[in-house]
């Protein structure tokens, strides 16, 4: 929906009131170092896909569980719905970690049948995310991608 | 005016049962409800009768099965993923359906968008299986009448399980299957009409249609199965006795490495079975054997292989363009379904002939059936034409084999010098971007441009030849023929050994198992089905099926993922998989049941149980048979490189089953799950069949269909979608166990909804059993002691006894349930059994 900079990211996580991150399965060690020190400057809840739920259990993170991206999406679009953490149903989903062509297509649930906004911090553009990043290098995506976590 | 019924009561045992009772309108069918109902060995007993509301469903429209598919939808609704913010349908569109209760002109909004849509993809799927089921009768018909006797083998007891339940009547000559799949088609023309502009408008409605049109895949599919078995000699198990099974049938060359390209190669693609087999005739006939390699792509290559024991498996259907760029065959003998649309002009590049066989793929060829042979050859030998069309297999097959042998060491093709054509890549990244697997392409051919081709030849490993990175690429590029050529080597190694496709699991093997899933011996059945379009899709299948045999599941396979499979190392026994485990249908074992159409011998095996445990009448008899799978069976389906309408429709027809359906990640492009919702309370219930008490029960199986992104999450789900409501004690155990144990080894932790699972500390595995009981007591509140249960926590938040708590939570072990109000036994029955 809206291509956004690198330096957009610290005002979009920071107007949401609850927000949530979800790694998915293409998760890299940036991904999985910055979505921890996100998750604690912030206080916030990882939904644990695919199979990063080791990596942060390597590591000893505890804000997390093992979630599936499908039962995500299923959760979000029920009425009574929670958040994993019991603070009410998060208002942004931060997504990273996931195959562009595959994270669409639940991104497209989320945009049709709910008023979430989604960011996605993946180094592609995803069409039916709310605010998403252009392509950049490897290097360049990892250096702003810490960047932007750093200004939170 | 209807004419007078030949008869309105049928008497069973000294009981008459009114027609009219059993099904809304018996006229002109008396004699096949009298059939269902009385037939010596598979019909009912009396008392059954007495015992619940029996109705029968004789070659049912979806309407007619609602009872059932209303059961699953409730529990599963769809949750869909829409493919556009605009509906297009019909000429007042377009209509923008994305804004909150967004309604097009004609009322539409997005869910029924997408419904119309899941129904529209289920009917273009089992379409394929219809069509090509009768193409098989009118090949079948040339050569026998239509009295020929056709069946599975002789030693089958339950002749065609899959149209039986549907239709009603079992199927013992060409003419019975005429029949059933008349029924088919006119049913899938009704299902594609309700899919069309001011007709259903309702989204449960068209996903129940979706159901029957998988119904009538897996109906059409078997009735394939029959003809291809009975009338073109493709290997049945079920010819065989017990002691001949483990080493049964054959095996055959599996991989790109294993064609002799010295000879001739003659290449099926698609569905091309029929010319296939009247090729391998014709070269018997003239000794040429030996001489000509026949070699298979996808489905053709696993049914050739089930009639030839030569013929040589190159790969999955997504390997055609591997097979072609390669340049390995000499002429393609193409049939139906799973062939991509370029590959008219691929061939062409590759100075491959092509001769289409079917009405459903004529790749604007010129129509040559009606020429002589001697004039199709000579026409495409001196490149008037790329290719012909022949729609006559006899004629396609003689035309084939005279092609190969001229054409054979003629072509003078070559891949592209990779470091030369490399230089033109100005490193955009498009390729990266746009390959469905995102693999490293970019940075792969900024080696290959210095002259390192070993990062393309890791894209290989994880390559499907889909060619997007190609047809994408600004600089035209022609990268897929630069990965298989950093990985020639590789390719020449490509060389392994896979079971032929050997039909249905037989019934000696069935009963054998039957009772293994109460005992616990086995978890459940796991099947592999649909394509190999995931990264590293051939590793990734052979490791979980390798995975789930190893932990006691019966594993079976079917279609391109069977040949996907062959490949796999296991290194404790240093053998690829066929050839480390036997060919049973029994612990340590792994069955390749044949091509697509082959998914009905495991839909097959599936209702096979509900008989040989609950002797449930089958004809007609769908809600009852399903209700039994889905409350106690752990069967389910993994699909994980699903790409055609095919598998869609497959999976609708597993789902209605009762069967869960586990799909790999590019599953989500099929754009609907079917999903529970764990924490809805409301959905998760069961009747006692006895006593008709609606029971609160596990949230099991938690999802019917859904993706996954990985193979450890797929291991994970197949093992949690196993789960039953009327698990016996025992299988309960050993399923935990594996749940438990997967979820620990994959994900460092035991998964957060295992309370959920357990009915009573008895079933809660021993080797876990004082972990378990502690955190049931520190996480969710149960009182335990000394690793016995004292009480549990009811969902409501009730403390219970455990006794309390087996009566008010899941289904007591052992005891008769359903989900069906009028499967439970009438009061007037019950009070008999209670004097009794």
């Amino acid at each position: 929906m809206s291509r956004i900079s690198f330096a957009e990211i610290p005002a979009l996580i920071k107007d949401a009131k609850n927000p949530m991150i979800v790694t998915g399965a293409k998760s890299n060690d940036c991904i999985i170092e910055q979505a921890m020190k996100l998750s604690d400057k912030l206080g916030i809840h990882i939904a644990a896909t695919g199979n990063t739920i080791a990596d942060f259990r390597g590591k000893d993170f505890k804000r997390c569980s093992k979630e599936w991206i499908a039962e995500v999406t299923n959760f979000m679009i029920q009425p009574e719905w929670q958040g994993y953490d019991g603070k009410g149903k998060p208002d942004m989903i931060i997504f990273a970690g996931y195959l562009s062509s595959v994270l669409d297509r639940f991104l497209a649930t989320l945009r049709a049948f709910t008023s979430c906004k989604t960011l996605t911090l993946d180094n592609k553009y995803m069409a039916n995310a709310t605010f998403s990043l252009s392509p950049l290098s490897l290097n360049d995506w990892e250096t702003k991608l810490k960047d932007a976590i750093e200004q939170i | 005016m209807k004419k007078e019924p030949e008869f309105r009561e049928v008497k069973v045992g000294k009981t008459n049962i009114p027609l009219k009772d059993l099904v809304r309108d018996p006229s002109g069918i008396e004699n096949v409800i009298k059939e269902a109902l009385t037939e010596p060995r598979l019909g009912w007993a009396e008392r059954r009768l007495q015992q619940i509301d029996v109705k029968l469903h004789f070659s049912p429209s979806a309407r007619e099965l609602e009872e059932w598919d209303k059961i699953l939808l409730d529990r599963y609704p769809p949750v869909y993923h829409p493919t556009t913010d605009d509906c297009n349908m019909c000429p007042l569109g377009p209509c923008n359906l994305l804004k909150a209760n967004a309604k097009g002109a004609c009322g539409m909004d997005m869910n029924t968008k997408m419904a119309h849509e899941s129904l529209t993809k289920s009917c273009k799927g089992t379409s394929i299986q219809i069509s090509g089921a009768r193409d098989l009768i009118k090949e079948a018909l040339k050569r026998f009448d239509m009295a020929k006797e056709i069946s599975h083998g002789e030693n089958v007891r339950y002749p065609s399980i899959n149209p039986c339940v549907l239709v009603g009547f079992d199927i013992y000559t060409i003419a019975d299957a005429d029949r059933a799949l008349l029924y088919a088609e006119q049913q899938i023309a009704e299902l594609l009409a309700s899919a069309t502009y001011g007709n259903e408008s309702d989204v449960i409605d068209l996903e129940e249609k979706a159901f029957h049109a998988g119904s009538l895949f897996l109906l059409a599919a078997e009735i394939a199965e029959l003809i291809k078995e009975a009338c073109f000699g493709l290997c049945s198990a079920s010819s065989k006795n017990l002691v001949d099974l483990p080493n049964f049938p054959h095996f055959v060359d599996q991989g790109a490495g294993t064609v002799d390209t010295t000879k001739p190669v003659i290449m099926f693609a698609g569905s091309s079975v029929v010319p296939g087999v009247e090729t391998v005739e014709l070269l018997k006939s003239k000794d040429l054997i030996e001489k000509i390699e026949v070699a298979g792509v996808g489905a053709a290559g696993i049914d050739i292989g089930r009639y030839f024991e030569g013929t040589k498996n190159v790969g999955s259907a997504t390997d055609i363009l591997k097979i072609i760029r390669l340049g390995l065959p000499d002429v393609l003998v193409a049939g139906e379904q799973c062939i991509p649309l370029n590959i008219l002009a691929e061939c062409k590049n590759a100075q491959i002939p092509v001769i289409a066989t079917s009405n459903k793929a004529c790749m604007g060829l010129d129509d040559r059936t009606d020429d002589e042979v001697e004039s199709i050859v000579s026409d495409i030998v001196d490149k008037k034409i790329p290719g012909a069309l022949v729609i006559d297999s006899e004629k396609a097959a003689a035309a084939a084999v005279q092609i190969a042998q001229k054409i054979s060491g003629t072509k003078d093709v070559s891949l592209p010098d990779i470091e030369k054509a490399a230089q033109a890549c100005v490193g955009c990244g498009t390729c990266s971007a746009t390959c469905p697997n995102e693999l490293m392409i970019t940075e792969a051919m900024g080696s290959a441009k210095q002259g390192n081709t070993a990062a393309l030849s890791e894209v290989y490993d994880s390559c499907i030849y889909c060619g997007k990175c190609e047809s994408t690429c600004p600089g035209s590029i022609p990268i897929l023929s630069l990965i298989i050529k950093s990985a020639q080597e590789k390719i020449d190694t490509e060389k392994y050994k896979m079971r032929a496709g050997r039909g249905t699991p037989s019934e000696l093997e069935f009963r054998d198992v039957a009772f293994a899933f109460g005992f616990g011996t086995v978890s459940g059945i796991v099947a592999f089905a649909g394509c190999g379009a995931n990264p590293g899709s051939k590793d990734d299948v052979g490791y979980m099926a390798n995975k789930l045999i190893e932990l006691n599941y019966l594993v079976l396979s079917g279609g391109c993922a069977a040949i996907d499979m062959a490949s796999y190392y296991n290194d404790f026994k240093q053998k690829h998989l066929y050839e480390a485990w036997n060919s049973l249908f029994q612990i340590e074992g792994i069955v390749n049941c044949g091509s697509c159409s082959a998914l009905s011998h495991i839909a097959r095996g599936f209702y096979k149980y509900t008989h040989v445990i609950a002797r449930t009448p089958m004809r007609a008899n769908y809600t009852e048979q399903a209700d039994y799978i889905y409350g106690k069976l752990p069967c389910a389906i993994i699909m994980w490189g699903p790409v055609s309408e095919q598998m869609y429709a497959a999976a609708c027809g597993f789902a209605r089953m009762g069967v869960t359906v586990v799909m790999g990640p590019h599953g989500a492009k099929f754009n609907r799950s079917l999903m529970g919702n764990a924490n809805d309370r409301s959905k998760w219930w069961c009747y006692e069949g006895f006593t008709g008490k609606k029971n609160e029960v596990e949230p099991c199986p938690p999802h019917l269909i859904v993706s996954v992104e990985t193979k450890e999450e797929a291991l994970v789900m197949v093992t949690r979608l196993l789960f039953r409501t009327n698990d016996f004690r025992d299988g309960r155990i050993s399923k935990f166990d594996s749940y438990l144990t997967m979820y620990e080894d994959y994900f460092k932790g035991l998964p957060e909804d295992f309370n959920k699972f357990v009915r009573s500390d008895a079933e809660i595995p021993w080797t876990k059993k004082h972990k378990l009981m502690r955190i049931l007591k520190e996480k969710y509140g149960w009182e335990t002691e000394n690793g016995q249960l004292i009480r549990a926590k009811h969902p409501d938040g009730r403390m219970l006894s455990p006794e309390e708590y087996a009566a008010e939570y899941g289904i007591r072990v052992g005891q008769y349930s359903t989900f069906v109000p009028r499967l439970i036994l009438k009061a007037d029955e019950r009070a008999k059994q209670e004097e009794e």
